[in-house]
């Protein structure tokens, strides 16, 4: 199963969009289409990402492609950057399409200030998000929830968190779903996922989970830059993070017991860990039940990092911080979409990539609706992040999806290898870089140079008429988990 | 003896790991994870001085191997205890039994190389050849 075998078959449909047809392989029952670039197709020439791709083209039920974006990169079963979109009758859920960060996600903050007026403060901001934004291994969180609590968490969502007086109604009208998946079941989540949830509330989490404060270095479209309430120059603030310890063990209570039931139903697979079940069989529901809980509290999560960081920006500068919009990346989702000529409910997977919905959307918050859904797109510490709006085109080819991120290009492992701490460190400040993480290695593995290119995989998303850009993003301090 | 060896991957990391007994793999494969909770130091210098129990059922050897990880897992992430000690009172391919010696995380003595999120089905393989069982596991961080 080398990557380049898969890469020979590789049919070029457009200069963004290419294709391994069904015949590949025996048991695809769609073809794989991959919205990616020459260039950057050698970044993945020898790892598992397209074998991976195709084999989500075996799943039962699943329509049109399998489908993957520019940030494309090995992952568990699914590639990351994969969407996978499956009738409801005949098709599956699968826990791994979703994946162990359940409603990993971005949320933006935006500032009324400018660059000039943050820089001389940007030290004691970092230093003081660090202090309060518990990150890393093994920390608590400034939450105790007794498991009451964190049922109404689980079962409400942002409305939870409205209530606590975390958040204030504009977050929910700003946040995809409102922040509150409804059909959410609380006793659907174990224990043991309770356990690990309880105490993890208000944490950032390791790995490449962060708060950035950054600048807005360009601005594409005035207009709906406009609408997102977007200026060049103005600081805004960007939290990536999702449901913690709780959601980890969602997935991995849920692809364990999916193994018994794919025997039951005949399903035969490629791989292990695309375990699913259909989605109208009751482990099925049961899934989709206890994955709308995990992606409740993944939202509330994003939003008591928010609040921190909102006491941080009232204390040393004295600054309101509005939400522009909180977007999920690992999710699966019941969404209209259009199959043959007609629209009907499908359940979309989304592992590693974004909701990207058009203007006129119903699904898009009032003040947005002319604009397109707001799409976060994450860049490297080091570079760059994006805000995209949402276009028909997404509809039309990648069931309203676009990219997640930069895509990762190096190993953690060759990553650290590759520079030390005071390196990376130094490179950062080179580029006027102020950054805080729980640990060294949380700065070496998540070098700028371990990523791809944004800009590039946003160019796709672009050219490929997904999504159009909107805002460039520039980090100016950074909070790592 | 058995052994274990870090293993890369593009985007996480995974193991290698071997013994002359079925238990000795199991162990080794405890001690990977050990490694990427809790560092050299952990595998060095852990004590002992609280114990759980372990019990996990399965279909198979795979799937009692990811149970088996995923509950050493589950004790790091919710009660920030390292486990390394491990003795079986039942292993096979229908599951385990084990007392588990380990101690809490201390910040000023362990560093996390490694925070683990899951243990994956991903190109796990765990089988009996020359010279004993031989096993592999990848995990999300």
């Amino acid at each position: 199963m080398a990557g380049s075998s898969s890469t020979s078959r590789l049919v070029r449909i457009d200069p963004y969009l290419w294709r391994i047809p069904r015949s590949y392989r025996a048991d695809m029952r769609v073809d794989a289409e991959i919205f990616i670039s020459e260039e950057m197709l050698k970044d993945i020439e020898n790892d598992l990402s397209l074998e991976q791709c195709v084999n989500v083209a075996t799943l039962p039920g699943i329509l049109k492609a399998s489908i993957a974006m520019p940030d494309i990169h090995q992952g568990y079963g699914f590639p990351i950057g994969g969407v996978a979109a499956m009738d409801l009758e005949k098709g599956v859920v699968s826990p791994g399409g979703v994946g162990f960060d359940i409603n990993c996600g971005v949320r933006l903050l935006r500032s009324d200030l400018e660059e000039e007026k943050v820089r001389p403060h940007l030290e004691r901001l970092v230093i003081n998000l660090a202090r309060v934004i518990p990150s890393g291994a093994g920390k608590e969180g400034p939450l105790m929830l007794s498991l009451e609590e964190l049922d109404q968490v689980l079962g409400q969502g942002l409305r939870w968190a409205l209530k606590r007086g975390y958040a204030l109604l504009e977050d929910l009208e700003h946040c995809e779903a409102g922040g509150f998946l409804p059909g959410a079941a609380p006793e659907k989540v174990s224990d043991h996922a309770k356990k690990r949830g309880l105490a993890q509330l208000g944490t950032l989490g390791s790995g490449n989970h962060f708060v950035e404060i950054q600048c807005v270095e360009k601005i594409y479209d005035e207009k709906i830059a406009g609408k997102f309430s977007l200026f060049e120059g103005q600081v805004v603030i960007m939290i990536h993070s999702g449901s913690r310890g709780l959601g980890h063990q969602v997935g991995t209570d849920f692809i364990g017991l999916m193994g018994p039931v794919m025997a039951r139903e005949g399903i035969v697979l490629p791989d292990r860990q695309l375990a699913c079940a259909p989605i109208h069989s009751s482990e099925g529901k049961a899934y989709l039940a206890a994955m709308k809980a995990a992606c409740n509290f993944a939202w509330c999560n994003r939003q008591l990092l928010a609040f921190r960081t909102r006491e941080v920006f009232e204390e040393v500068l004295g600054a309101k911080l509005p939400l522009v919009y909180d977007v999920a990346h690992n999710i699966a989702k019941i969404e209209r979409h259009r199959i043959e000529g007609q629209e009907r409910e499908v359940l979309v997977h989304r592992k590693g990539a974004t909701r990207a919905f058009p203007p006129n959307h119903p699904d898009i918050p009032a003040d947005y609706r002319e604009s397109g859904q707001p799409v976060l797109i994450p860049g490297d510490m080091g570079r760059n992040s994006y805000i995209l709006a949402g276009l028909p085109g997404a509809m039309e080819r990648s069931f309203g999806s676009v990219c997640h991120g930069a895509g990762r290009l190096l190993s953690r492992t060759k990553a650290r290898e590759r520079q030390n701490f005071y390196e990376v460190e130094a490179f950062l400040k080179s580029r006027g870089v102020i950054a805080r993480a729980a640990s060294r290695s949380g700065i070496t593995e998540e070098a700028p140079d371990a990523y791809k290119d944004v800009n590039e995989v946003v160019q796709v998303v672009e050219g490929a008429g997904l999504a159009k850009r909107i805002a460039r993003l520039r980090p100016l301090g950074v909070v790592k988990g | 003896m058995g052994s274990f060896e870090i293993l890369e991957h593009p985007a996480d990391i995974g193991f290698s790991f071997q013994g002359e007994t079925l238990e000795e793999a199991f162990v080794q494969a405890g001690r990977a994870l050990l490694f990427l909770q809790g560092g050299e130091e952990a595998l060095r210098s852990l004590s002992s001085n609280e114990r759980v129990s372990i019990e996990v059922e399965g279909n198979d050897l795979l799937e009692v191997l990811y149970d088996w990880l995923s509950e050493i897992l589950f004790f790091f992430d919710s009660e920030q205890l390292l486990l390394g000690e491990f003795h079986f009172e039942k292993l096979d391919e229908h599951g385990a039994k084990a007392s588990v010696g380990g101690q809490k995380f201390d910040q000023t003595k362990f560093e996390t190389p490694y925070y683990v999120k899951a243990i994956t089905y991903h190109e796990m393989k765990l089988e009996k050849g020359e010279g004993g069982w031989h096993g592999r596991v990848f995990v999300d961080i």
